[in-house]
């Protein structure tokens, strides 16, 4: 990995997104500034978040997403929040900046990711590939977006 | 070229590949397009050349027989279906000769489409084909319907619908094939804006030599193969460039007359189709050396398509035959001819068409529906073009939209047809 250059995670189980999000990185030459990567699940991202080698700078994440309960898989928004909790909450990753990129936008999401550590929540349809370059190009990994 | 945006290696592309009919349509292509770039393709129609684009735009791409695509380092050949058609949307716009804008839809839902496929909201790509329609001037034009709209305003459109995802290549497939010369620079004038200000990389197709004056490299192509590149320098004269030598590379056998021909036959007949221009070329050929005198060459113009002819109008065959018999009788210079087609071009017939269909339905008192209006071009074209005779085109007039006519009354007919045989006959009321 290049030290360099910022890196970037992106956690979300739906597939449209991980493609839309890598295609705008490579197309816009973004991968030459960032290091991308993917995760599917919480599950899958928490391993890259802990390892220092690994560590992103900034985690896009969605927020319903599965989530094991009890023995069960459950879509839950649950899901996305207790990851920027997890991040949040140990102080070897509190200073990753998460920015929420979820399709949904109900009634406390927003307040309730602000209060965990979100700096950011973007409704994934009110977002078009402008936004998300200029928030990338905006990323200083030292100071707020 | 260190790290070209688009390189492309050792393509191969075939249509009916095994069969009899197989036409090997790209014959080892590799060429780099740097990031940032203004580049052409420049050829005679079937030279391959919009299939190349099409390799590029990921329309072709499953297709390509051998060889690499690779953009900004990755292989468009090794993308799965979904990748490469997230990649048609947010890698590349493309622009094209007939504006392929959805009649059905306003023209700012023409520019949102493409968004929609992103899943944005409609509130918000409302609001972004707004701001574009708004770079272009065409904000008043937001809720017409395509067919409204005059071909530069279409084609104002159909730019703006190119950017909606913002991608960093721009494809222009004979972006001024249909365009007059207002428009027509206006169009390059955006396409040079869209380089230079916002950095996009510009792949354009062409046939005609004059719409090379912003392109940064020229590829030459013939018969499906790369013959030349060529980067022009910064302080080139375009007259130079843009008049018989584009046509003298790809033709470097050509006599001085077959390169005339070729340089001022699409001039000559702008938005009529390739096979049209190409039979005029020879035509024009033939009366540049001298093999045919004005007569046989008029009588080529104004005879219906069908019978060998351009099948032209009266008014457009005498301006024809007098461009070119200025060539032969005063001896002037072809370049001289070409720049004044440029600044002053003949009308795309795309545009006579509205402006002729305009004017014969002046005093209609009814509207027309689209159907009825698309019938109506139709028709007015091939009136227009000597295909069909004054009777066909009174028929369709009359006959009922349920037999695929145009539905008119008889008195409304008989205006209107009498009213149009009087221009083309160029007899005086």
């Amino acid at each position: 990995m290049n030290p360099a250059k910022k890196k970037i995670l992106l956690v979300d189980n739906n597939e449209f997104t991980r493609l839309m999000f890598s295609d705008i990185f490579w197309l816009h030459g973004l991968d030459d500034e960032c290091e991308f990567s993917v995760a599917t699940t919480v599950e899958e991202a928490l391993p890259i978040i802990n390892a220092e080698a690994t560590r992103p700078d900034v985690v896009f994440t969605g927020l319903v997403m599965p989530i094991e309960k009890n023995g069960k898989t459950e879509i839950s928004a649950e899901a996305g929040f207790s990851l920027i909790e997890k991040i949040k909450s140990n102080p070897e990753t509190k200073s990753v900046r998460v920015v929420v990129f979820s399709d949904y936008d109900e009634e406390g999401y927003r307040e309730h990711a602000k209060t965990l550590g979100a700096e950011m929540y973007l409704k994934k349809d009110s977002s078009i590939p402008q936004d998300l370059i200029r928030i990338v190009h905006s990323l200083d990994t030292t100071s707020a977006i | 070229m260190s790290n070209p945006l688009v390189k492309l290696e050792g393509i191969n592309f075939y249509y009916n590949r095994g069969k009899t009919s197989e036409m090997h349509a790209l014959k080892n292509i590799n060429l780099e397009i740097e990031r940032g770039g203004y580049v052409a393709f420049f050829g005679p129609s079937g030279c391959g050349k919009t299939t190349l684009t099409y390799l590029i735009g990921g329309i072709e791409t499953e297709n390509a027989d051998e060889g690499h695509i690779i953009v900004n380092g990755r292989d468009l050949r090794g993308l799965s279906k979904k990748e490469l058609a997230i990649y048609r949307q947010v890698g590349v716009g493309i622009i094209f000769q007939q504006f392929n804008l959805l009649p059905s839809l306003s023209v700012i839902d023409n520019v949102a489409l493409p968004m929609a496929f992103l899943g944005v909201s409609t509130e918000r790509r409302r609001e972004e084909a707004m701001k574009l329609l708004e770079r272009f001037g065409m904000e008043q034009y937001a809720e017409r319907f395509p067919s409204e709209l005059s071909g530069g305003q279409q084609q104002r459109v159909s730019i703006a619908r190119a950017l909606a995802n913002n991608p960093p290549i721009i494809i222009a497939d004979e972006p001024l094939g249909n365009l007059d010369s207002e428009n027509a620079n206006k169009a390059l004038e955006i396409l040079k804006e869209l380089n230079e200000k916002d950095g996009r990389t510009i792949i354009m197709v062409t046939h005609e030599a004059w719409s090379l004056r912003d392109a940064k490299t020229i590829f030459y192509l013939k018969d499906g193969a790369v013959t030349k590149e060529e980067q022009k320098t910064k302080h080139e004269d375009i007259s130079k460039v843009t008049t018989l030598h584009p046509y003298k590379e790809l033709h470097p056998e050509a006599t001085p007359e077959q390169l005339a021909a070729r340089s001022l036959s699409s001039m000559l007949l702008r938005g009529f189709s390739g096979q049209e221009i190409k039979r005029l070329e020879l035509f024009l050929e033939k009366r540049l050396s001298g093999e045919i005198d004005t007569k046989t060459f008029i009588d080529f113009l104004d005879s219906p398509f069908k019978e060998g002819g351009a099948g032209l109008w009266r008014q457009r065959a005498e301006k024809i035959a007098k461009t070119i018999e200025d060539i032969v009788e005063k001896r002037k210079h072809v370049e001289d001819i070409y720049k004044e087609l440029s600044e002053d071009p003949e009308t795309p017939l795309y545009e006579e068409i509205v402006r002729m269909r305009t004017w014969l339905l002046e005093d209609y008192k009814g509207t027309l529906s689209e159907i009825q209006r698309i019938r109506f071009d139709e028709i007015l074209e091939e009136r227009l073009r000597n295909i069909i005779t004054p009777e066909n085109f009174r028929h369709v007039l009359e006959l009922p939209r349920s037999n695929y006519g145009v539905g008119l009354s008889a008195r409304a007919t008989q205006i209107t047809s009498e009213r149009l045989e009087t221009v083309l006959t160029k007899k005086q009321n």
